[in-house]
């Protein structure tokens, strides 16, 4: 049988932590005159006990801490501390969390439901069939003021549901693709995902920056940048699935249809997105069409760097 | 090429600390680059990219300074430990 390493050990335990086989006396023996044969009477008896266990004479200290472990977690002052540990960590998390991470803001971004996502999927990799293009305001019934409706009721918000959904799904196809060809190894999953994730970060800080250094006049916020970088990740899982059923040609054809719908959507969603609302003159329309046009790019880039297997 | 997540951390540590390094008066007052010019002039423009590109680098030199101390020391002694 297979080791176990949770299993209780079957002998009974003494009231006393046991942190050192030299302070054990589960046997027999109540002199303790020689503690290495305290420690070998130990092991005996916990070999005997566990008969799952086939160690053999040259792991008798993997077993020792083996045991001492299990005693660790039996021990009910161990048990104490950790729920102390933990109502401790719940109160500074709760307190400090709201300072760095609104919650609220972030819920907004995960308000969805299936047809909102099966709506925009259809969105983002055929935009040419939509005419609406502008988000829907609407009363916020906590705040009690107009703001954004929640990707639930409008198609055109940018949501944060369909970006992770779609980075998981790419990493797990990815990791398919390369099984399918014999080249799969587990640390290439960790290492797609990593590298994956590192562009992302880099590309919605660079975004953020550069709106800074160009002085938009009405930036995008940054979670809708999060969100709006995000959907290249469908237009990756398609062309990978394709991938799977065409040759390199119509792959590379799909990936590039699905970069010219991304970015027509982009554009046409950031254009409305980043609207100049105060002034009869448009100073900064050359500054945001440019903006616009580097967001696209980005994306047709990385999407092609990062289905190039 | 394979990035990973330590690799971004390093590079953006790396990037502060080069920011952190140019030396207002001896440096950049040399290429019309420092704070001080820009502000001496007609008040604070913060309009054109390079006034915000200044008031950035002002600004990390002067807020990141501890924390970059703090980065570098976990780091190296990190570095020290692992290899």
């Amino acid at each position: 049988m297979a080791f176990n390493p949770y299993q209780q050990p079957t002998q009974p335990m003494n009231g006393l932590p046991q942190f050192s086989p030299f302070f054990a006396n589960n046997n027999n023996n109540p002199n303790p005159s020689n503690p290495m044969m305290m420690a070998g009477q130990q092991q005996q008896q916990y070999a005997q006990g566990q008969q799952q266990m086939d160690f053999g004479n040259g792991n008798q200290l993997f077993s020792t801490m083996m045991s001492q472990g299990q005693a660790f977690m039996a021990n009910p002052a161990t048990n104490l501390a950790l729920q102390h540990g933990f109502s401790v960590a719940e109160n500074y998390v709760g307190k400090n969390l709201s300072r760095f991470v609104t919650i609220n803001k972030l819920k907004y971004y995960f308000a969805v439901n299936t047809s909102y996502v099966a709506r925009k999927l259809r969105l983002v990799l055929f935009p040419f069939l939509n005419r609406d293009w502008s988000r829907k305001h609407g009363t916020d019934p906590s705040t009690n003021s107009i703001s954004f409706l929640p990707p639930r009721d409008d198609v055109n918000a940018p949501d944060l549901y369909i970006p992770v959904m779609a980075f998981v799904t790419y990493v797990l196809l990815v990791g398919f693709w390369l099984g399918v060809q014999n080249k799969f190894t587990i640390e290439l999953l960790g290492m797609t995902a990593s590298s994956a994730l590192v562009w992302y970060i880099f590309e919605v800080a660079a975004m953020s920056l550069s709106m800074y250094i160009m002085n938009i006049n009405c930036p995008i916020q940054t979670m809708d940048l999060m969100a709006y970088c995000g959907y290249k990740y469908v237009g990756m899982i398609v062309t990978i699935i394709s991938m799977f059923v065409l040759n390199s040609l119509g792959s590379s054809a799909v990936l590039l249809f699905c970069c010219l719908s991304l970015s027509f959507y982009l554009v046409k969603t950031l254009r409305l997105a980043m609207v100049d609302e105060g002034g009869a003159q448009d100073h900064g329309y050359k500054r945001r069409t440019y903006f616009i046009l580097s967001i696209v790019a980005a994306q047709v880039l990385l999407s092609f760097y990062l289905t190039i297997y | 090429m394979a990035v990973s997540f330590w690799a971004l951390l390093e590079a953006l540590l790396l990037f502060f600390n080069a920011i952190a390094v140019l030396n207002e008066q001896r440096f950049l007052a040399k290429i019309g680059w420092s704070h001080q010019q820009q502000q001496s002039g007609y008040g604070v423009d913060s309009t054109t990219a390079k006034a915000r590109v200044m008031l950035l680098i002002h600004d990390v030199r002067k807020y990141m300074r501890i924390p970059l101390i703090l980065l570098n020391v976990c780091v190296i002694s990190l570095k020290i430990v692992l290899g």
